[in-house]
């Protein structure tokens, strides 16, 4: 039974041909009756729409619109943009190439004023690092909120028509919380003093020995109007326009100031030239006076003797060295002439013997 | 946007462009296989429309290892499967709701639309009835093969499957649609 059953559930060669033949026509009779639906468009509940006409047909009152609504013109419009953007972007950034090329300097006119490329390169360079720095500079001074940056006081233009040491002065003069004119400073003779100067802590000294010394300070006063009218002439100013003369006292500290470096000098170099620092400023006018020449040739004369002492030295060494060392005294005094005037290495060679 | 990207995708819309226009022969064919799927005309309108626009949009990865024919069957059948499913899901959504009696009605109505939009011959209605029981798997064999004549082969490529699972699936499908239109009254006076 159960062999039969399965030969009768075999699908026979011939019907499964007949089936084939069947759903083909079938199949056929179908899709020509879809076919024709679809043309008609005879549908009841839902309208079967022919496509391929179905974007003609423009509505009442439509806009034209509507007519261009088709693939056809869609694919030609994106073509078109597709092709047409690209080219006008190309042929504007080749305008916009040769408008470049035709306002920059062209290679020759390199050439011509004699600029390789590196100079070129190193100008630019300088140029963007001058406007880097430029727009720094303004970025700094922007900050509208914060504390402004202080801006250096540019320089007067006599900057350029006086001298070094008289900027110097000037100078210390502005640093000074209570310093005088400017343009007073700027037409100070030398040793000129000003009320600062004569409140340094020397005037305490002076001061002291002022009390001591009152009669030299009479003298001193006799001197200061004869300073200042003299300053004043010198300046080209008024006599009125000048400064209130200092004491008496801080003259005399003043001048004792002034005097003293070359007095220290002086005592270095020779001690026959010594000048008493106390009572020289009282003595001594403000300029260079007779005592100052001669006592440079009075140094002058020292010196040549001194020369002369040295060479008379300098032979006995040179006839027998050995002789000469045994008197220290003799040897001590050769060296010490031959390191204050010697030019001729005289002394290297008196050491390395 | 770049020189080279702007051309690029200029490149890419013009060749969509060039490929649905060499689609458009195929539309009448396509909306009849989608009707025969689908079994109803705004859903077969609206496949044939979104088949169209996806194949312009995938345009790129058109190969050409097959014909241009094949490859949009193959995204129209996915399409028609993904309707079927979402009407599938919808239908059994809205019977387990309240009004279960009132919508099924409503359902049984637009699902036929086909009879009431289309008319065809009493043979057709029970062919187009059995052809649709089969299911997802045998369907679009059935279709393919008989209605759209298409060959083994180009239903291989359709469906990305091997020629002898074609035929093997199609001996089956023709055996279960010949239960079907027996079950009908359809059978030996007709391929008997």
């Amino acid at each position: 039974m159960i062999i039969l059953d399965r030969k009768k559930s075999k699908i026979q060669p011939g019907d499964d041909a007949k089936f084939e033949a069947f759903l083909k026509k079938q199949f056929a009779e179908l899709r020509a009756e879809l076919d024709s639906q679809i043309a008609k468009g005879s549908a009841k509940a839902g309208k079967v729409v022919d496509l391929a006409n179905a974007r003609d047909k423009r509505a009442a009152g439509a806009s034209m619109l509507g007519v261009f609504d088709k693939w056809k013109y869609g694919i030609a419009a994106a073509v078109i943009v597709a092709v047409a953007v690209p080219m006008v972007l190309q042929l504007n950034r080749q305008k916009a190439e040769l408008a470049n090329q035709a306002t920059a300097p062209s290679l020759e006119q390199g050439h011509k004023s004699g600029k390789t490329l590196q100079d070129r390169v190193a100008e630019r360079e300088e140029g963007e690092a001058d406007v880097t720095r430029r727009s720094g500079e303004i970025q700094d001074n922007k900050n509208y909120y914060g504390k402004k940056a202080k801006v250096a006081p540019a320089k007067d233009a006599r900057d350029a028509f006086i001298s070094d040491d008289l900027k110097g002065r000037r100078d210390k003069l502005e640093e000074s919380p209570r310093g005088a004119p400017t343009e007073l400073a700027a037409g100070r003779s030398e040793g000129y003093v000003t009320k600062e100067e004569a409140r340094a802590p020397e005037q305490k000294q002076t001061e002291k020995a002022a009390v001591a010394t009152r009669s030299r300070d009479s003298a001193a006063m006799a001197a200061a109007p004869a300073d200042k009218e003299e300053r004043s002439v010198a300046a080209g100013a008024p006599a009125s326009a000048a400064p209130a003369s200092p004491a008496p006292a801080q003259v005399f500290a003043a001048k004792k100031r002034s005097a003293a470096p070359v007095a220290e000098s002086e005592a270095k170099r020779d001690a026959a030239s010594k000048v008493d620092a106390d009572e020289a400023p009282a003595a001594k006018p403000r300029s260079f006076s007779l005592d100052d020449t001669n006592a440079k040739l009075k140094k002058q004369n020292l010196a040549e003797e001194e020369k002369a002492e040295m060479e008379k030295l300098w032979k006995d060494y040179e006839k027998d060295p050995k002789a000469f060392n045994k008197d220290q005294n003799r040897s001590a005094r050769l060296r010490t002439l031959l390191a204050r005037h010697d030019t001729k290495s005289r002394a290297r060679r008196m050491i390395s013997k | 946007m770049s020189l080279a990207s702007l051309s690029l995708f200029a490149f890419a819309v013009a060749k969509a462009a060039d490929f649905i226009s060499r689609l458009m022969p195929y539309r009448e064919r396509l909306y009849r296989l989608a009707l025969a799927q689908l079994r109803n005309t705004n859903d077969a309108e609206d496949a044939v429309q979104e088949v169209l626009i996806k194949a312009g949009r995938n345009a790129q990865s058109f190969r050409s290892e097959s014909s241009e024919y094949t490859w949009v069957v193959r995204i129209l059948i996915n399409h028609c499967h993904d309707v079927q499913r979402k009407v599938t899901r919808r239908q059994k959504r809205e019977v387990t709701g309240d009004l279960v009696e009132q919508k099924s009605s409503q359902i049984a109505d637009t699902r036929a639309s086909i009879e009431q939009n289309i008319e065809l011959s009493e043979m057709s209605k029970h062919l187009m009835a059995a052809v649709d029981e089969l299911g997802q798997n045998y369907k679009p064999l059935i279709l393919m093969r008989y209605f759209e004549d298409m060959s083994y082969e180009n239903i291989a490529e359709v469906l990305q499957i091997n020629l002898g699972t074609v035929k093997s699936r199609m001996n089956q499908a023709k055996t279960l649609l010949k239960a079907k239109l027996e079950a009908r009254g359809i059978g030996g006076d007709y391929f008997g």
